[in-house]
């Protein structure tokens, strides 16, 4: 289970500090979206939880990579500006060439 | 030439939809939680597939615009019908309502819906209103294989895995790359439907399919985990109508990585 953890430092924001079951391939889905309100400045944090009793452990934090500053100050942190039709992760608006690109399947090798 | 008798029926109905536009709306209680597909399948009255033709914000009625920290907005759908997987419905078409956050939003899928776009919806009726099982939170499925015929559904595991199939099999209509970007998600939603055994059925009819992008794909959401049958990787190495994307991540697979 993870638990989702946001810290806000301007603006509103709706569902936030939500707890996510994964899929059986340990995967989960987290939307983030400025909706129609004002500009949203957050940061982030997720931990894990095992409740089975195998391998137990309470509240690990969850490793966030941040490919632009592998050894921080970030590691662990989402630091997300939400603007009108933009959303900045860790500085990065997800842009090659002024492009959107997807996020690279973690399970395929990343053509450098 | 005589008019016909209905001629003023037409007029009359604008008018009369145009008041009925203007009512003012019972009382909907915000329902802002999530709620994944097979709780929605469970609460839903009506479950039907179709297209969304319009959304508008809902006029007039009592509207409240906050649950907790939730700004949230009435929104009005009119959705083509066609198909219904649970309850009965003879129309083609049917109005429901949903509320939608305005603000700021991280977490669980929000409500998305887009007109022109494919979608299951899972409906409750309250009072003599169509509305959607859950509020804010997505509570639709996305079809995105085009258009399939329904066949008659009588249980809820049947229905669980008629969508699995409209999940992942191709209908009329198929973007092929817009299937294809989405694919592990799907193949992700289906797994938590109906599970391993039969996501992996579904998957193996599509190495017959004629496209290779399609069959090269299902390959390797077969051999990926959780499911990791690896029978078909060796005729996709092979199979020079996949992508390359697949056929090198294939070669990766069959090396055991």
């Amino acid at each position: 289970m993870i638990n989702e953890q946001n810290y806000i430092q301007s603006g509103t924001l709706g569902a936030h500090t939500s707890t996510f079951n994964v899929t059986s391939s340990g995967m989960f889905d987290d939307f983030v979206s400025r909706g129609s309100g004002n500009d949203v400045i957050f940061f982030q944090q997720f931990t894990a939880s095992n409740s089975s009793g195998l391998n137990s452990f309470l509240n690990q934090p969850v490793v966030v990579h941040d490919p632009s500053n592998p050894n921080g100050p970030f590691f662990g942190t989402l630091g997300i500006q939400a603007q009108k039709n933009q959303v900045f992760i860790n500085g990065s608006d997800g842009k090659a060439n002024g492009s959107l690109t997807l996020c690279t399947d973690p399970d395929l090798p990343v053509n450098q | 030439m005589s008019r016909p008798k209905y001629f003023w029926h037409g007029p009359l109905c604008a008018v009369l939809l145009t008041f009925c536009s203007c009512a003012p709306l019972p009382r909907l209680d915000p329902n802002p939680r999530p709620m994944g597909i097979i709780e929605r399948l469970e609460r839903a009255n009506l479950v039907v597939m179709g297209v969304v033709q319009s959304e508008t914000t809902a006029q007039g009625g009592w509207r409240p615009t906050n649950s907790g920290s939730m700004p949230l907005e009435l929104q009005m759908v009119r959705f083509r019908v066609e198909g219904v997987i649970k309850g009965r419905y003879e129309s083609a078409a049917l109005s429901f309502y949903y509320y939608r956050s305005t603000g700021g939003w991280s977490g669980h899928a929000p409500n998305i819906v887009l007109p022109g776009r494919r979608y299951i919806m899972y409906l409750v009726t309250d009072g003599d209103l169509l509305r959607a099982t859950n509020d804010a939170y997505s509570s639709n499925t996305e079809i995105i294989t085009g258009r399939h015929k329904l066949e008659a559904v009588v249980d809820r595991e049947a229905s669980l895995e008629l969508i699995a199939r409209l999940l992942l099999l191709p209908g009329d209509g198929l973007d092929v790359s817009q299937y294809l970007e989405s694919f592990y998600v799907e193949r992700e939603t289906a797994l938590g439907i109906v599970g391993p055994i039969k996501t992996a059925e579904l998957l193996r009819s599509l190495l017959r399919d004629k496209n290779g992008l399609i069959r090269g794909r299902a390959c390797i959401e077969l051999a990926e985990f959780p499911i990791g049958d690896k029978a078909c990787l060796a005729q996709l190495l092979g199979d020079l109508s996949a992508s390359p994307e697949d056929r090198e991540r294939g070669r990766s697979l069959s090396q055991g990585r």
